[in-house]
């Protein structure tokens, strides 16, 4: 285990040694600089019967180093290929509004932003804002969709683990040419009395895929100010480390993670070209194509 | 949502059981919908001001004296209290945690004494 695997493991929730480009979770600059557009977690599960459960995290630290709202012009997606092509056939969007106060919500207000869910198929789900809209609501509550959606989308505990102590320890030892696991023993959760900010959907199974099916799923972060839009954070992709969420036939608990064995996002490609020559600036207001 | 995503990466690459130590809190994954806790802030928020009430309360004044003076100690309990002292007033900001603090007891200095008032000799 080299020390680039170990920053892959260790280092990026953790801010630990050199900026270290994840194979799992791929930020551009402009999401490291935009905590709202920083991609953090992904989480996919069996919810209630007949419901899957998806999840991701922005925002680290939100509320104090971090803002506790989501981008106005972020559009944060949920995607499956459901046909083991290597490419998205259903996408779940997530678009939220400007970010206001709520009333009557005690002294300090509670920070809202109204939000919009849209499942796109086919060609939409590859690409841009369109899709049928599913749910409606605002952030901080549970909204209910259409045909048993619901979502939240707001403030909640980081529920990432590390011990950051340890890690920067095992990472000293190991570049001295010593493994070293039992450093970890003693030190403490350095995510704990943290929050994110979270997106978490329940939809009903059917609505993804085939339940017999091997579902695999991953999200990004994009800005729709630029035309077109630009992917600026993505958990999933790159080898070498197991790189997205599958879940096997009949969508059961088990949730495993799974490479592609094929290259992915072709139509995103010329974005991520651009944006690696550090054209990673958008331009507000002007849409998504 | 339990596992430690850590301790499963580490461990399948060193192909050895690492455990870092660090546990995700438990009771941040509840069972149902939309299975994320409270944010730490608010539920760490709402047990200081339960302190701060049954602190208040335990001076024993009267119950409109107390509720009065609760509401003042609460009120200067939170950031949008303080930083106010900082940007408008332009108190320093390493003197504004004193500057509270002495506040609060004047408040409860002033409610202490409505319970000398009100209690039987």
């Amino acid at each position: 285990m080299g020390p680039g695997l170990l920053d892959l493991l260790l280092g990026v929730r953790l801010g630990v040694g050199e900026a270290v480009e994840p194979g799992r979770r791929n930020r551009r600059p402009i999401a490291r600089e935009d905590p709202r557009l920083n991609l953090l977690d992904f989480y996919l599960f069996r919810g209630q019967p007949g419901t899957t459960v998806m999840a991701m995290t922005v925002n680290p630290n939100a509320g104090t180093k971090a803002p506790d709202t989501f981008h106005q012009e972020g559009l944060y997606a949920f995607r499956f290929d459901v046909n083991d092509d290597a490419h998205e056939e259903v996408t779940f969007k997530i678009r939220f509004g400007e970010a206001g106060h709520a009333e009557g919500e005690g002294p300090e207000g509670r920070p809202m932003q109204t939000l919009e869910v849209r499942r796109a198929a086919g060609s939409d789900a590859a690409a841009g804002t369109g899709g049928k809209v599913i749910a409606s609501g605002t952030t901080g509550r549970i909204v209910a969709g259409d045909a048993g959606v619901r979502i939240f989308a707001g403030l909640a505990p980081d529920l990432f683990a590390a011990n950051r102590t340890g890690a920067v320890a095992f990472r000293a030892a190991l570049a001295a040419g010593k493994f070293a696991p039992d450093v970890f023993h003693d030190g403490a959760n350095y995510f704990q009395n943290r929050n994110v900010t979270a997106i978490v959907m329940e939809v009903p199974t059917q609505s993804i895929g085939d339940p017999a099916a091997t579902v695999r799923g991953w999200v990004t972060v994009s800005l729709c100010g630029h035309a077109p839009e630009v992917q600026v954070s993505r958990w999933g992709g790159g080898a070498p480390v197991p790189d997205h969420l599958a879940l096997r036939p009949g969508f059961g608990g088990l949730v495993r993670f799974r490479r592609l064995q094929r290259p992915r996002y072709d139509g995103q490609r010329g974005e991520r070209d651009a944006l690696t020559a550090g054209q990673h600036s958008y331009r507000p207001g002007r849409g998504c194509r | 949502m339990t596992d430690n995503v850590e301790n499963v990466m580490l461990s399948l690459q060193a192909n050895t059981p690492i455990d870092q130590g660090a546990a995700v809190d438990r009771t941040n994954i509840p069972s149902e919908f939309p299975y994320f806790g409270a944010p730490v802030r608010r539920s760490r928020r709402a047990k200081r001001l339960d302190a701060i009430r049954a602190a208040v309360e335990a001076v024993g004044a009267p119950a409109q004296a107390t509720a009065e003076a609760t509401a003042m100690v609460l009120r200067l309990s939170g950031a949008d209290a303080s930083w106010p002292l900082h940007d408008s007033y332009g108190l320093p900001l390493e003197r504004i945690p004193d500057v509270i603090a002495h506040t609060v007891e004047l408040i409860i200095r002033d409610l202490r004494t409505h319970v000398t008032d009100e209690t039987p000799t």
